[in-house]
């Protein structure tokens, strides 16, 4: 089944033409990053799979956008959930109140049993009661997916959601959404990151963007077994076709 | 407040006053030019009735002023975020007000109002609400664009995004006008007060000057000083109470 489906998405900032003739569908339950160079369109086209663009940002729009059939601005709340670089905290609340975020804003019950599994999930045990600015970098992401998680979406938009972090934290965190993506298998995402290696790791396609107007230029599909990290080795699958979508991009931006 | 907040500046000030008492006895400066602190204490002591009556005054119009100025400053800013297409008329309109010489129209304000407290409240209102407006605009534009973006994907309500958002990320701007605003309100109570009036520490400073009653009048504006520390001080501990879950993250 289709969960995401694009045809022939155009999009532009007044006389700014982002995105032009973007087209790609995506599988329940599968993992697609989105490639390419800064500015490239990356972010408006999640924001547009988010229904954000146009109704934050004012912005023409054209194409066919499906999120389980339906268009994103008539997509029942709670179907999508996003996550950012950072600032994805209320910084006032505690790491088991903003868990609990989403599950309020939805209407719905929550429970700080709950809650707590999902904190164990991504490893945060012990901080319910933090402050985001008691966290690491790495950790307030943790919280970010968790409550991202907590309200059980059918697509997980993630807005270079390790950008910010160092290498060795990236890693761990490969290796949580690897899980994550193990224990939830029916739940779709989409993966903005400018990491190569990272798009690989994670994904079972990696969709690479050209410069503006921006086109998908490459597609790759990652037949690469799960895990592919393991104690913190990176499948070798995975190395010989970063390096193979990296010498792609090479040869396609120089002609 | 740790007892060192209150010792440092009280020693601070206790040694001022004797280096002054001593500067001004060692220098032999008539005490009409400028008195010396123990004749300004005497002043006070033999006066602090009368001092304690206009003070309770200028407070009331201070502190009546300032809670209108402030009310006046956040329903602004309220409707400048529900109603955004009035942006091009609010702000213009609330920066012209603020900047109106309040000096100057207090005449006609005396003339609309009475030489009553209502004028100076009046003048008070019109000094504080500015900050008020302008930092909990400035709270409301600080909100961050990704949590808004959740929020929107979320379908909040426009009312939830105010009230689970918009206000407490703004309720430090607010506190911080707050703060502006009271440490000013004194200060524009006893400039009405100045130029027309018959109570208030303001006239008490007039008298003294008329009558050349220098102690009386630095006595006069030590009270003042002290009034306006305060109600700042007091203004910090109802907010720390009173929004503490916003302040200390």
């Amino acid at each position: 089944m289709k969960t995401i489906e694009v045809q022939g998405l155009k999009a532009s900032y007044g006389d700014l033409f982002v995105l032009n003739n973007i087209s790609f569908t995506v599988a329940e339950g599968e993992v697609v990053a989105l490639i390419g160079p800064s500015g490239c369109g990356k972010s408006t086209l999640l924001r547009i799979l988010a229904g954000t663009i146009p109704k934050m940002v004012p912005a023409k729009v054209e194409g066919r956008i499906k999120i389980l059939g339906q268009s994103p601005d008539k997509v029942p709340p709670g179907t999508m959930e996003m996550i950012f670089q950072e600032e994805n905290l209320l910084p006032w609340r505690t790491t088991l109140s903003n868990v609990k975020l989403g599950q309020e804003l939805l209407g719905r019950r929550s429970q700080n049993s709950q809650a707590e599994e999902i904190l164990a999930l991504v490893g945060l045990t012990g901080f319910e009661s933090s402050h985001p600015r008691e966290l690491s970098g790495g950790m307030k992401q943790r919280v970010a997916l968790a409550s991202a998680l907590y309200t059980s979406p059918d697509v997980l938009l993630m807005d270079e959601p390790l950008g910010a972090l160092d290498a060795l934290t990236r890693e761990e965190m490969w290796t949580l959404l690897e899980r994550i993506h193990q224990e939830k298998p029916s739940m779709t995402m989409v993966l903005v990151t400018h990491h190569v290696e990272e798009a690989v790791v994670l994904s079972d396609q990696v969709i690479v963007m050209g410069r503006l107007p921006s086109e998908i230029i490459e597609r790759a599909t990652i037949e690469v077994a799960r895990p592919r990290v393991k104690n913190g080795i990176i499948a070798e699958g995975c190395l010989l076709l970063t390096n193979e979508i990296r010498s792609k991009i090479r040869r396609i931006n120089h002609g | 407040m740790g007892k060192r907040k209150i010792l440092i500046p009280l020693m601070i000030f206790l040694v001022l006053v004797f280096g002054c008492q001593l500067v001004l006895d060692l220098c032999q400066v008539p005490k009409f030019i400028f008195p010396k602190p123990s004749l300004v204490l005497e002043a006070f002591l033999d006066n602090w009735v009368w001092l304690a009556i206009h003070l309770r005054v200028t407070l009331y119009e201070a502190v009546i002023g300032f809670l209108l100025g402030a009310l006046l400053g956040v329903l602004l800013a309220l409707i400048y975020l529900f109603f955004t297409s009035l942006e091009q008329v609010i702000m213009p309109l609330a920066i012209a007000v603020r900047n109106v010489p309040f000096v100057a129209i207090a005449p006609l304000l005396f003339i609309f109002l009475g030489y009553g407290p209502t004028a100076k409240i009046v003048i008070v209102i019109m000094v504080t609400f500015f900050p008020v407006m302008a930092n909990l605009t400035a709270g409301f534009h600080s909100v961050s664009r990704n949590l808004e973006e959740r929020f929107v994907i979320y379908q909040a309500s426009r009312w939830k995004i105010f009230y689970k958002l918009q206000l407490p990320t703004a309720i430090p701007y607010l506190v911080a006008g707050l703060e502006i605003g009271i440490s000013s309100a004194v200060i524009a109570a006893i400039v009405g007060e100045l130029l027309g009036t018959t109570q208030g520490l303001g006239f008490v400073i007039l008298q003294s000057v008329s009558q050349f009653r220098i102690p009386l009048l630095l006595a006069a504006v030590v009270v003042t000083t002290v009034a306006s520390i305060f109600l700042t001080q007091l203004t910090k501990e109802v907010n720390q109470r009173v929004f503490r879950t916003w302040l200390e993250y």
